[in-house]
């Protein structure tokens, strides 16, 4: 390639880039956040006219659950504010100046999330106008579903609106295979944990839903604490299962397990078709950590940014898992892959 | 934590073994207080028996370079040795090794003799 084409080329993917970036900015965060703050004026007109408290749960068509109009009122600007900001800084073209599937799921989530929220919590207030007593209202729990379908409606024609997924492959490169003699017998292994800010955001995560439990149990019904509790569990469980991993590469093949033993995933060594050291960037190429499924077909175990090891099968998906001194890991599979 | 043995070799087992271990403390490629496969773990892997491993662990404790702790397993001392300047000469012993011609065996065969 010449000098002058290879500069045309540059500045096509960086013009992409900035759009990509401008669309992201706009799917993620200015959209959800406009959508949401314009709710958020027009619900809080309502408030003369609402009951105090005002019904914020349902069972069936009656109300059962009833707190301030306030919550309702402000809980999308907050919840989308905070999540457009967080999803968006984590939308950073790739290299060719598109977005990855993961960073345009994780985009459009953002702006479904403003239109469930609006329209589900608005629709909710609107409802109650003019009562007396919240306990008379009907007709609320109806516009959570009118709420999942602008949510869902927003969230497909804003994936359109993004640029088109990159869908370059991950290669990485590939480790010298290490040099073992016909008797000698070889183990690598290294623990890897949840980096800080991942474990923030779990314990974060946990706080909500616990929050969540306890309003439950406030207002709730007796199988509504029923499942709000069975989902806690749930969600501390896997936290817990999902944090702390050892990784061991040996004759065998590849083995990650939770440092509670369960969930395990084993790779054997005849299933190894090749085996590569890749970077990961956790939001863009899994849309978050901890055990995940890419949009791009990986499924990873990923605790942190940075060097990781690529194992493609000879059936099925790949498998990334994110751990210290990749290179020495995936020379050693790499070894006891190659015939002795 | 990269462990290499050879059945084959006239060194017993469980001495290739903490060698092996021994090398990636020293060199700073296993951190201080990260956790060591357990016992039984790395006997699986190994294809080795676990008393073998468990006699390797006792000698790195007896060192210094690693905790037994019940339960827990074994850890990479906190406060390990400093062998940067161990370190160091071994790359330029190396080094002047490769310059020269060298190969791995014999470097370690005339490092083996200037102990004796």
């Amino acid at each position: 390639m010449t000098q002058h084409t290879e500069d045309a080329a540059a500045a096509a993917a960086s013009a992409s880039a900035r759009d990509s970036r401008f669309r992201a900015k706009m799917v993620g965060a200015y959209a959800p956040i406009a959508l949401t703050a314009i709710t958020a004026v027009i619900t809080a007109t309502w408030i003369p006219a609402l009951p105090d408290p005002i019904a914020v749960h349902w069972s069936g068509d009656t109300p059962d659950g009833f707190g301030t109009a306030w919550l309702f009122v402000l809980t999308p600007l907050l919840v989308c504010g905070l999540f457009g900001v967080f999803v968006t800084a984590a939308a950073r073209p790739t290299p060719a100046g598109l977005l990855t599937a993961s960073q345009k799921l994780v985009l459009v989530v953002s702006i479904g999330l403003a239109g469930l929220l609006s329209i589900g919590l608005g629709g909710t207030l609107w409802v109650q106008r003019g009562l007396e007593n919240a306990a008379d209202a009907s007709g609320g729990a109806i516009w959570m579903l009118w709420g999942l379908l602008a949510g869902v409606a927003l969230a497909v024609s804003a994936w359109f609106f993004l640029p088109k997924s990159d869908t370059t492959r991950v290669v990485g490169e590939a480790p010298r295979p290490l040099d073992l003699a016909p008797t000698e017998r070889v183990s690598w292994s290294r623990s890897i944990a949840l980096s800080r800010g991942a474990r923030l955001a779990l314990i974060v995560a946990v706080g909500l839903a616990f929050a969540g439990l306890l309003v439950v149990a406030a207002s709730g019904s007796r199988a509504g604490i029923a499942v709000a509790l069975a989902a806690f569990v749930l969600l501390v469980g896997l936290g817990v299962a999902t944090t702390r991993w050892r990784v061991t590469i040996d004759r065998r093949g590849l083995v990650v397990r939770s440092a509670l033993g369960w969930p395990r995933i084993t790779i054997p060594v005849e299933q190894v078709r090749d085996v590569t050291v890749v970077d990961v960037t956790p939001i863009a190429d899994f849309g978050g950590w901890g055990w995940r499924w890419s949009a791009d077909g990986r499924r990873g175990i990923i605790v942190r940014a940075g060097e990781a090891i690529q194992v493609t099968r000879t059936s099925g998906p790949a498998f990334v898992i994110t751990v210290d001194d990749a290179r020495t890991g995936a020379a050693v599979l790499a070894g006891v892959r190659s015939p002795r | 934590m990269l462990i290499r043995l050879d059945p084959a070799s006239a060194t017993p087992l469980f001495d290739q073994l903490a060698g092996s271990i021994r090398a990636s403390i020293i060199s700073g490629r296993v951190a201080a207080g990260e956790r060591l496969p357990a016992a039984r773990d790395l006997a699986t892997s190994l294809d080795v028996n676990v008393h073998t491993i468990l006699r390797a662990y006792q000698e790195l404790r007896d060192e210094g370079l690693i905790e037994l702790r019940r339960g827990r397993g074994a850890i990479v001392a906190s406060a390990p040795r400093d062998f940067g300047d161990l370190t160091a000469a071994i790359d330029s012993v190396v080094a002047e090794a490769r310059a020269s011609g060298v190969p791995p065996a014999a470097l370690a065969a005339l490092i083996r003799e200037a102990y004796q």
